[in-house]
């Protein structure tokens, strides 16, 4: 993923689609590929996929809204996700959620309007041992208390990345 | 250790059961731990007064001991002082249904020796008995 | 130095790496360096033990000490005191809550000692990474004989004899599977692996993917050869990326011995495997939306039959089996149908991996035999309720099953059971709750659960249940009525009659268990405008009781909305009209005051 130009990260994209064995049961892996170069699916990148697959662009959007994994808008610098699994649920994740959008201002499945911050609930992340879970960039937070929101936002932009 | 060398395609059962042999030299270790009643227990005193004594060698002697006899039902584990400074290294050795042997001044040599003797023939050393 | 005197494990499934296993890993090999230790240390990083509410775990043999919530900070003292001197560090062992007793052996915890594994057996034994330490404990030679000495319909009826029932959920006996695709004539067929454990609060697929995915393949390569297919499919969630990389990393290295390939151990059967990503989607456990899926469409379900083993992927005949099933037929190919056949229930043979999580005191992955009580996992393995409060419900099934109430608590763990009190077995998922869970809250959890994994496709599924979602809105919000909880059960029943997909004819089960066992709540929010366990923002109140609050204005201070009224001094009011309910004065009040009413 060491492509920064957009041409670049096209040619990328192709010679993985080329790289499959046969277009048929190719739309997912593609799109799975194009979302790790792009980070995120606009319409542009649909429309080339479903012109390289030969397939209307209409098929595309139909899968790619039809999957929460796929994103066609950008998420934020920082992506919160707040596991919403039945352990994290009955240990209190919800009113961790909650506090996250008071802290961020920003709504479940948004990106701030600065693109710093984006918040996800998320379906199991499979750590119930650690109920409630959060995750900010891939780092994971366990057994979060709401007292504990505050700080882990101010770790996150303190580490920066 | 590890998948360093090519593998080569396994072309019958009797290939597979060849390879199960040479790699379960490594897990042996961890089945026969998880049914520790039925092994034979070498255990090394590694304290400080040991540790000086030279049990650090006497240990592994016996560690490479063992497996070169191919004595699968031997662990050699470490334990504490058992108050003998000075007759370290002190060893000893439990078999399932007889009683412990203890031994003093266990070097290199004499691991050797008991690794042959005792654990291969059940001959107890005496002259490194305590 | 070509012998190891020290083995030590450390559990690498992603609930011990969310808790810092690896930092451990790190200095731990660190502390070894040190010592000089590293030489004759073997170092392995295993799949799940199970013990997760503890981890990270670290085993040490050959002592066969069992360590608990190791950090980086304890290797130094782990490596210089008992891997140097043979004295193990006691701090670490596993304290029981409920007993203070302190274990240093797995096996003398009672977490264990109920345990039967069969399908986790390697889970945490064997290095997932590495293809040797399989082949070390008998792998791939169920292959080696059924290959070349069984016939597929020998296989077949072994499985049959077995009993093996589907773990996904449903328990249709694998043998009847195969069998049906056997028969099925083609030129081509499929076998799936149905790895989209899509139970929020299940995640016993991915530790066996994690912690033993040889013999996830090796049952592949076995089922592919009884039904005569030459390739197979891993579908597995995107969100399990380390799961996929072991499954990628083992599937290679299959190939590399040849086990996977053309002429498998020298016979002219040939069978590969490809992993197919999910993309997040509930729906597509469910098998006919897993073909679509597969085959890059959207994942909606077709109409049954003609089923999956007749006409499936790219039409053509293809067994599906989950991941736990599979995990199972090596060892009944190995070890025959009658051993597995003396593990479990009649009917029910076999074992059962639970995740048990939720309001418990072990939380962790158990696997236990069929025909074990539910009380029995709550108590002897979960080590009772979490802080001494009372158990209220155990929700297994996830969003397809129901909630089992006090009153059933002894039922043993069987698929028949499970559905006898309201229930079901489901993939898996166990979450114990107590009396601080609110059921009418529970069953809304679930359903905007499968009001948004709904895929659209049918009416009653996609309209049926959001309408149940706005009828429970309602009452928890205090504004249902009487009829609401009549309209409940009719509309459940309708949806569950005329959905197409197993996801719309299970998913009012948790509003249809939980309005049964539980109809006390349910009128208690529609009658008395009242959530007994104060979940419900709609119908809660925080009120200060008079006698008990001793005016200090620290209450006063940290309400957002300003809504407290007094004075230093002047016992405090809280104005209901403003309050927004956070729950913020609570717990400040230093004298406990402040309560819900």
């Amino acid at each position: 993923m060491s492509a920064t130009t957009d041409a670049a990260k096209y040619a990328e994209l192709d010679a993985f689609i080329e790289s499959l064995p046969s277009n048929d049961g190719a739309l997912i892996p593609a799109l799975h590929h194009a979302q790790g170069i792009f980070g995120h699916l606009p319409f542009e990148v649909q429309n080339h996929i479903a012109h390289k697959l030969r397939i209307p662009s209409s098929k595309v959007y139909g899968v790619v809204t039809f999957y929460s994994f796929f994103n066609i808008n950008p998420k934020g610098r920082y992506k919160v996700q707040v596991c919403m699994g039945t352990a994290c649920f009955v240990r209190g994740s919800g009113k961790v959620l909650d506090e996250f959008v008071k802290e961020l201002n920003v709504q479940p499945g948004a990106t701030s309007n600065d693109g710093m911050w984006s918040i996800d609930g998320l379906r199991c992340v499979g750590a119930c041992g650690l109920a409630p879970v959060v995750t900010v960039n891939g780092k994971v937070y366990g057994r979060v208390e709401v007292k504990d929101v505050h700080g882990i936002i101010y770790e996150s932009l303190a580490k920066g990345e | 250790m590890g998948m360093t060398k090519p593998a080569k395609k396994i072309a019958s059962r009797e290939e597979l059961a060849k390879l199960k042999k040479e790699f379960h030299a490594v897990t042996l270790m961890r089945e026969i731990s998880e049914n520790p009643e039925n092994r034979t227990e070498v255990v090394v005193s590694m304290e400080t007064c040991g540790i000086k004594a030279g049990a650090r060698d006497t240990m592994l002697a016996f560690v490479d001991e063992v497996a070169a006899n191919g004595l699968e039902q031997v662990s050699v584990l470490a334990a504490s002082c058992a108050g003998n400074c000075d007759a370290e290294p002190v060893i000893e050795i439990k078999m399932p249904g007889r009683s412990p042997v203890r031994y003093k001044n266990v070097d290199v040599a004499t691991a050797k020796e008991i690794v042959k003797e005792h654990l291969v023939l059940g001959n107890i050393v005496e002259r490194a008995k305590m | 130095m070509s012998n190891y005197r020290l083995q030590v494990l450390i559990c690498g499934g992603t609930g011990c790496v969310s808790s810092g296993c690896l930092d451990v890993q790190e200095a731990l090999i660190e502390s070894l360096r040190k010592h000089g230790l590293y030489e004759e240390t073997k170092v392995i990083k295993v799949g799940c033990f199970g013990f997760c509410e503890q981890g990270p775990i670290m085993k040490v043999y050959p002592d066969n000490t069992f360590y608990v919530r190791v950090k980086a900070e304890d290797c130094a003292e782990i490596v210089e005191e008992h891997l140097l001197k043979g004295r193990p560090v006691d701090r670490l062992f596993f304290k029981e809550p409920s007993t203070g007793e302190r274990y240093s052996h797995h096996r003398d915890m009672p977490f264990y000692q109920s345990q039967v594994r069969v399908a986790l057996k390697l889970c945490g034994v064997v290095d997932p990474e590495n293809i040797e330490d399989y082949i070390a404990v008998d792998g791939y030679d169920a292959l080696a004989k059924a290959v070349t000495e069984m016939t597929p319909m020998q296989i077949i009826d072994t499985i049959k004899a077995s009993g093996l029932r589907g773990r996904g959920g449903a328990g249709f006996p694998t043998g009847v599977k195969w069998e049906t695709a056997h028969n099925a004539k083609s030129d081509k067929k499929y076998v799936i692996c149905n790895a989209d454990e899509g139970d929020p609060g299940a995640f016993m697929d991915r530790s066996i993917m994690e912690g033993d995915p040889h013999s996830v393949i090796e049952a592949m390569t076995l089922a592919a050869y009884a039904i005569g297919a030459d390739e197979g499919v891993v579908y597995i969630r995107a969100e399990y990326p380390l799961a996929v990389n072991r499954l990628e990393i083992a599937i290679g290295q299959a190939r590399e011995y040849g086990l996977l390939g053309k002429n498998i151990f020298g016979t002219d059967f040939s069978f590969d495997i490809s992993v197919s990503l999910g993309a997040g989607a509930f729906v597509c456990g469910e098998e006919t939306a897993l073909i679509n899926s597969v085959q890059g469409q959207r994942g909606e379900p077709s109409l049954k039959p003609p089923f999956p083993a007749q006409v499936g992927l790219w039409k053509k005949p293809t067994v599906i089996n989950n991941v736990e099933t599979l995990a199972n037929i090596p060892q009944i190919i190995n070890k025959g149908a009658d051993w597995f056949q003396s593990i479990g229930a009649p009917g029910n043979s076999g074992t059962k991996v639970f995740a048990l999580a939720g309001k418990i005191n072990n939380v962790g992955l158990v696997e236990v035999p069929m025909g074990i009580k539910v009380s029995d996992i709550i108590y002897k393995i979960g080590g009772g309720i979490r802080g001494g409060k009372k158990f209220k419900a155990m929700q297994t099934g996830g969003p397809s099953g129901g909630c089992i109430s006090d009153e059933n608590i002894d039922v043993e763990v069987t698929f028949e059971n499970l559905q006898k009190v309201g229930s079901m077995m489901g993939s898996g998922g166990m979450i114990v709750m107590d009396e601080d869970d609110c059921m009418v809250d529970i069953a809304k959890f679930y359903l905007d659960f499968t009001v948004e994994e709904s895929c659209g496709k049918c009416t009653p599924c996609r309209i049926g249940n959001k309408r149940l979602f706005e009828i429970l809105g309602r009452i928890s919000e205090g504004k249902g009525k009487l009829s609401d909880l009549d309209e409940l059960r009719d509309l459940g029943v309708i949806i569950k009659d005329s959905s197409l997909c197993g996801l719309g004819q299970t998913a009012p089960n948790p509003v249809l268990s939980t309005i049964k066992f539980f109809a006390e709540e349910y009128r208690a929010h529609v009658e008395d405008r009242k959530c007994p366990s104060g979940v419900c923002k709609g119908l809660l109140r925080y009120v200060i009781i008079p006698e008990k609050c001793i005016a200090c204005t620290l209450c006063k201070r940290v309400c957002p909305t300003e809504c407290i009224i007094g004075e230093p001094k002047v016992t405090h009011v809280i104005d209901q009209e403003r309050c927004i309910k956070c729950g913020a004065c609570e717990s400040k009040c230093p004298k406990r005051a402040i309560v819900r009413g």
